[in-house]
């Protein structure tokens, strides 16, 4: 039998080297896999999709799309684009705040087919990848009293 | 029967040491940082006052994955060296870990609810990962409590703190497969640093928490040099009293 | 001394002898389980009228936890008994020992689940038996195997193990959770192959990365 230290080393070397290689596999494989987390505006319409098909759709919010209902203003409608795709969403609930025109959204519910509407239950934003500071112009002009 | 000359036991943990002034330095750099973040620095063109956070959220974030690094590396050498200061680099890291995760996944998900419109994301691989590491290092801590404090039981618990951080890469991969809701990095993806008027007094706040933990780190260093002096100290009594 | 393959097979015989004559993991095991699907469908069935969503998660849930059962038996039991200073008084190799736990916790966890899937047929009044299934079945129970060995190994040697283990096991197996579930909810809705494939290939790799680290790491929490 040799000796016990170097059967270790042996076996550390041998360990070592596969789970590196699993490892980079294992990364490889996510990176393929990560494409189908959400549907765009034109993959949902070249779709297709059934009605009780639950989906997630991203896009931009479209400029000035926005309408909130007058009574209830939990209830809106807006468009969600994606370079001149548009697919117009109806949601009921709050809204976070960097929602508004521009602002990339999420949403989660049913889209139909015939009237061309998608019905969203859940709505996530997402902050831009980059910050930047406020200028004073908009400062003086508050945002969310716009609507 | 006492013939042994008093041993006067060496204290780390003195109440003022050298590292007073370094926990001034400390408290300034947090007072300024603080300021700087909350009142100098401009509010963000889209997220408004609740970028805030970020000024707190990320530098604590880069603490814990830093500090579940060393706990891996100390485990490691530990297990190789078999020297108990590894071993206890690795189990006051942990504690850091634990902590700057627990700052983290608070404001993490204060952040998250008006920005995204929700406190948690099960479908974003970075958030389950981070609470996944929680659990594996709160388990490790408790390992480390619930047993007694031989070389055993020492030795044990550095084998899951080196399976724990083996398993953060596997489950944030395996969650990733949803991924889509926290962009990536601002400051990783350099192609658009921020200005520098978030820039800077980022950079302070990261310096600044930076400092707290490794005062923390210090002063906890200390304490358990003093309790292992403590168990020798145990150990010549007992062996006094049966002499 | 034997080799390495030698080892492990004379481990394995007698692990699994001790469990021939006392049955004491496989039937904690299985009344375990069967208790697990019945609280579930007792929890969850009034809120949904289609029970194949439960299957998966119920399931594996089952199994997870029935392991941690089996996995604390087979190590306090060396302990109890001082079967392991035996066994280390020995030339033996500890990665024999190791191989030779991961070998026994796979083949009761994989009898689990040959009773386990027939009753739940039963049960739940949908047939889950699939061909795509056994591979899943026999990977995840290799990296429930795989990891709770070492951490059963591990707090065997506290005061505390039935408390510690489902602490730290639980967490650590996460991906094995995820994978297991995702793909027997695929193959049980008979989704194609790619859609599932991926987590499959997940679970194999958590197997491999962890058996290889605990098989060189193992040999550190039973020496004194």
């Amino acid at each position: 039998m040799s000796n016990p230290q170097k059967k270790f080393n042996k076996r550390l070397l041998i360990g070592i080297f596969v789970i590196i290689i699993s490892t980079i596999y294992l990364i490889t494989l996510s990176m393929d896999a990560a494409s189908a987390i959400y549907v765009t505006p034109s993959e949902l319409l070249d779709s297709n999709v059934q009605p009780d098909d639950r989906i997630r759709l991203g896009g931009q919010v479209r400029e000035g799309s926005i309408f909130r209902n007058r009574e209830n203003k939990l209830e809106l409608e807006f468009i969600v684009e994606e370079e001149d795709t548009q697919v117009p969403v109806k949601y009921n609930g709050s809204t976070p705040d960097i929602f508004g025109d521009n602002a990339i959204v999420f949403v989660e519910g049913y889209y139909y087919d015939d009237t061309n509407i998608f019905l969203a239950d859940t709505l996530l934003t997402r902050h831009p990848d980059t910050m930047e500071p406020l200028s004073q112009e908009i400062i003086n002009s508050d945002p969310n009293d716009s609507y | 029967m006492r013939n042994r000359p008093e041993e006067k036991p060496h204290l780390n943990s003195k109440p003022i040491s050298k590292l007073t002034g370094f926990g001034v330095i400390t408290l300034v750099l947090v007072l300024i940082s603080t300021y700087m973040s909350l009142v100098s620095a401009p509010l963000e063109a889209i997220q408004g006052v609740h970028q805030k956070i970020f000024y707190i959220h990320v530098p604590l974030a880069f603490i814990a994955y830093a500090s579940i690094t060393v706990v891996f590396i100390a485990s490691l050498l530990f297990l190789a060296k078999n020297d108990s200061k590894w071993d206890r680099l690795a189990r006051i890291s942990a504690e850091i870990g634990i902590l700057s995760t627990t700052i983290v996944l608070f404001s993490g998900s204060l952040w998250g609810r008006p920005v995204w419109g929700a406190w948690w994301s099960w479908s974003d691989a970075r958030l389950v990962t981070t609470l996944v590491m929680w659990l594996i290092y709160m388990g490790y801590l408790m390992l480390r409590s619930l047993s007694k404090s031989n070389s055993q039981t020492v030795k044990i618990a550095s084998v899951i703190g080196v399976l724990g951080f083996i398993n953060v890469p596997i489950t944030y991969f395996s969650v990733y497969l949803w991924t889509y809701l926290h962009p990536l990095p601002t400051l990783q993806s350099s192609t658009e640093r921020p200005e520098s008027s978030i820039l800077v007094p980022f950079l302070l706040s990261f310096l600044a928490y930076l400092a707290v933990i490794l005062v923390i780190g210090i002063v906890r260093t200390n304490l358990e040099k003093d309790f292992d002096q403590l168990e020798i100290l145990k150990k010549q009594v007992e062996g006094n009293r049966w002499e | 001394m034997p080799g390495i393959y030698h080892q492990v097979l004379r481990l394995f015989y007698r692990e699994l002898l001790i469990e021939f004559r006392s049955k004491e993991q496989l039937t904690t095991m299985f009344i375990f389980a069967l208790t697990t699907v019945i609280i579930f469908q007792f929890s969850f069935e009034m809120r949904t009228g289609n029970v194949k969503i439960l299957i998966p998660g119920v399931l594996w849930i089952s199994i997870f936890l029935s392991s941690i059962l089996s996995l604390n038996r087979s190590f306090s039991r060396d302990h109890e008994e001082n079967a392991l200073i035996g066994m280390l008084s020995t030339p033996l190799d500890p990665l024999s020992i190791y191989i030779s736990k991961v070998l026994t916790t796979t083949f009761l966890l994989c009898a689990l689940d040959l009773i386990l899937l027939p009753i739940m047929t039963i049960l739940l009044n949908s047939s889950i038996f699939y061909t795509n299934l056994i591979p899943v079945l026999i990977l995840g129970n290799i990296g429930i195997s795989a990891t709770g060995a070492i951490v059963a190994s591990t707090v065997a040697n506290t005061k505390s193990r039935e408390t510690l283990l489902p602490v730290i096991l639980l967490p650590l197996l996460l991906p094995v959770l995820l994978g297991c579930v995702t793909a027997t909810g695929a193959i049980i809705d008979e989704k194609p192959l790619q859609q599932y494939g991926n987590w499959i290939q997940i679970v194999a790799i958590y197997d491999i990365i962890f058996t290889f680290a605990s098989g060189l790491m193992f040999h550190f929490t039973i020496e004194n």
